[in-house]
């Protein structure tokens, strides 16, 4: 099902790279979307509000970082927003896995 | 409103980009493939030792997995779960019942049969699997967010 929350692109990257890991860091996460950091936390806290991802502080090397991971609900959200991309788009053959994340595209 | 299908398209492509900036980020240094193959390999030797000492090396493995996983996160900001859904779970399977029969095996003909030195070259197979599922894990990883391998 189609979900404005996941729908902006940046979102939707951060939402794929989340299906992957288990957790990601906050620089990783800013590198993976290729976004600046003000546009990640803006997104992050979006995606935090309404249940898809769950945020965390810890220190490493004396500072303090935030790391994010995938809820059930945002991977559950994450499927289905793909699945109708990939149908508006036509994409045949490239459906979400039963168990797994959404395959790349197939030229 | 519904996106349309040319902005749906652009909106798959962007979040492959990100998936295989990802592949690129979680790249292991040989090094990480050698530790892995290492712990699996000393996992499956640890009954050339009395027991006693056996359970103390498996408490020194465990912990070297505990600091892999550490080495991990500092070195790539992320942790990816070797059992993830995708493709890449039937590698760890795969590498996971291979270990289980090398384990097996290695604990009766240690225990059961009184051969001690069996663990060892069964330990050295059990290396030699894991760097190779190691790698093939990660290829196969790389394959599906859509990166060459």
């Amino acid at each position: 099902m189609f979900d404005p929350v996941i729908h902006p692109p940046a979102r939707l990257q951060i939402m794929a790279v989340l299906a992957t890991v288990q957790d990601a860091e906050f620089a990783m996460l800013r590198k993976t979307a290729d976004i600046s950091d003000s546009v990640l936390s803006k997104h992050l806290s979006a995606l935090s509000e309404a249940g898809y991802v769950r945020l965390r502080k810890a220190a490493q090397d004396g500072r303090q970082r935030t790391w994010a991971s995938i809820t059930r609900a945002g991977r559950a959200a994450f499927r289905g927003h793909v699945a109708a991309l990939q149908a508006l788009a036509g994409v045949m053959g490239d459906g979400v896995e039963e168990m797994g994340e959404p395959l790349p595209a197939r030229a | 409103m519904n996106p349309s299908s040319t902005d749906a398209a652009e909106a798959l492509a962007a979040m492959h980009a990100s998936q295989a900036r990802l592949a690129a980020a979680a790249n292991c240094p040989p090094e990480r493939h050698l530790a892995f193959a290492g712990l699996l390999g000393g996992l499956v030797a640890t009954p050339a030792l009395p027991a006693t000492w056996s359970l103390v090396a498996e408490g020194v493995i465990l912990l070297g997995i505990v600091l892999v996983v550490r080495w991990d996160r500092r070195r790539t900001g992320m942790f990816i779960n070797g059992y993830r859904s995708g493709r890449t779970r039937p590698v760890s399977f795969a590498m996971l019942a291979v270990f289980l029969v090398l384990y097996s095996a290695s604990m009766w003909l240690a225990r059961e049969r009184g051969i001690h030195w069996a663990p060892l070259p069964l330990g050295a197979v059990a290396a030699a699997v894991g760097y190779y599922a190691s790698i093939l894990w990660q290829r196969t990883f790389r394959r599906e967010m859509g990166v060459g391998a």
